[in-house]
């Protein structure tokens, strides 16, 4: 679906390149995550990944065909949700949306079934400047997918929203991606990357330090834990490594001799991971 | 041509619900109404063509930089950018509008303080060319501003530029010799349009409005282009 090679870019009048040699390829139905902090270069990439970002270096190409040789047909097949909010606010959710869906083949029912997805079906008729950040987003999401678009580009898709409609909209990108659509997520969050993402770049200034999927990452960098707490109340909480832990004779003896109240297993998360590549914290 | 439809019907509804379409026919009435209020003792020729010029002014320049502005204030150009259109359409369109509703408003205006005694091509094409040309000069000035008072901080020792023309209606001059300035054509044309002056003359109005409105153009779409990113 997409193919990234050796991709370089740098601003105008910057001397240092913003991309580093970039190389990935994504397939069809795959949600691909781009991690890393402020300033990685998350951003530069998906911008230059929808044609907004001339002079790169390197190779790019969407559906078997350069970035270059396609023309402004390329947007019917993308469909991009921005970090921030970007919508006529004097103008209803319902006209937003008309107003997009006017230069593709929209069917007039598909505008109020996808406001009801996200929950904003009651407040169709309302001007968009009487929404909070949480429904801008949801209404960025909606009309990214309004044109039903064979990629996404999803910038930070659950910023602003609350935990309720945060997994909403989680539900709705793994649906997504289970119907064919090739999604690709640029956030800082890792806990949503974790649970969204088939496979995950680590990004960090300009340059990829890992890619795989979060599980392998977390099992080739992460320490894996058993925590367990002892019952009673002066009840004491441990710590062992999960390798060799049939034969970690102060386990077997506490497990034995000890009444035990809690106990379970600890993996390294995403973000101990990109701290233990990197060096640096995710701000 | 559905595409430029589409986005005439947004910047309508953007104008109505900014309400710039009230503020505009204001405007126009407050102008007619400094006419009559002027005609007893100043030239009423003079006075007619300065209150229609400075009605493409506001209408082509305020307005293009305030619709830019909000624009950039909400984000939406990065929407528009990658929709399946020309970008340059979405300039075009807003350009389109307002040079409508300055030629319609003019017409009202002449029509108002002169009846039919008024040559409307040349008016047609003289507030016609001018506020594209201005509605170009007023995206380019929003295009450099962040706030509504940083453009109106661009736009105030701009437009006293502008205004150097106008000497040549106090007959300072013949407003051949102000053709450097991108106001002179329009307001040339407009003059010829109350006070019929040779054809050679509005020949050269014409080609000199068609010149800067070419070479504004050019410039606002490379430079806002670049603001759709």
């Amino acid at each position: 679906m997409l193919n990234v090679d050796h991709v370089s870019y740098a601003y105008p009048g910057n001397a240092e390149d913003t991309l580093k040699d970039l190389s990935f390829g994504m397939e069809s139905g795959e949600i691909f995550g781009f991690l890393g902090p402020s300033g990685s270069g998350k951003s530069t990439t998906q911008k230059l990944l929808y044609k907004l970002l001339p002079g790169y270096h390197g190779k790019v190409e969407l559906m078997g065909k350069s970035l270059q040789d396609w023309d402004r047909s390329f947007y019917r097949q993308i469909g991009v949700s921005f970090e921030l909010p970007n919508h006529y606010l004097k103008l209803t959710a319902e006209e937003n949306l008309r107003f997009f869906a006017a230069f593709y083949d929209v069917p007039p029912t598909r505008i109020p079934e996808l406001l009801d997805l996200v929950g904003l079906l009651p407040d169709a008729k309302k001007p968009v400047s009487d929404f909070s950040k949480g429904m801008k987003m949801r209404l960025n999401f909606v009309r990214a997918i309004l044109h039903d678009p064979a990629m996404l580009f999803l910038d930070e898709p659950t910023s602003g929203l609350d935990p309720i409609n945060a997994n909403k909209i989680k539900a709705l990108i793994r649906d997504l991606g289970a119907r064919g659509k090739s999604i690709f997520i640029t956030t800082h969050n890792m806990f949503d990357a974790d649970q969204l993402c088939d496979r995950v770049v680590l990004l960090h200034e300009g340059k990829i330090m890992a890619l795989d999927t979060p599980a392998n990452l977390k099992m080739a960098y992460g320490s894996r834990v058993l925590n367990l707490t002892t019952a009673g109340e002066k009840g004491q909480a441990y710590q062992f490594p999960l390798e060799g832990l049939g034969s970690n004779e102060a386990f077997l003896s506490m497990i034995r001799e000890q009444e035990i109240s809690m106990m379970h297993s600890q993996e390294a998360s995403l973000e101990e991971v990109f701290i233990r590549i990197t060096g640096k914290e995710l701000l | 041509m559905n595409d430029l439809r589409h986005l005439l019907k947004l910047d309508l509804m953007l104008l109505h619900r900014n309400n710039m379409f009230v503020l505009a026919l204001v405007v126009s009435v407050i102008y007619v109404g400094v006419f009559y209020l002027l005609a007893p003792i100043v030239n009423l020729d003079l006075l007619v063509v300065i209150l229609i010029f400075n009605d493409p002014v506001i209408t082509g320049f305020l307005f293009a930089g305030v619709l830019w502005l909000f624009d950039k204030n909400q984000n939406t150009l990065q929407a528009v950018a990658v929709l399946p259109i020309r970008t340059e359409l979405y300039l075009w369109s807003k350009a389109l509008i307002l040079t409508s509703l300055a030629v319609a408003i003019s017409f009202i205006m002449a029509i108002a303080i002169r009846g039919l005694h008024f040559d409307g091509v040349r008016l047609l094409l003289g507030v016609g060319g001018a506020t594209l040309l201005f509605a170009g000069l007023g995206f380019l000035l929003g295009a450099r501003s962040l706030t509504f008072n940083q453009f109106l901080m661009y736009a105030i020792p701009f437009l006293v530029v502008m205004g150097v023309p106008f000497l040549a209606l106090f007959d300072i001059g013949d407003m051949l010799w102000y053709q450097v300035f991108p106001s002179a054509g329009g307001l040339g044309l407009i003059k010829s349009a109350f006070v019929p002056g040779p054809l050679w003359k509005d020949g050269i109005y014409l080609l000199q409005l068609l010149a800067w409105n070419w070479l504004v153009w050019r410039y606002a779409r490379r430079l806002t282009l670049t603001h759709f990113v």
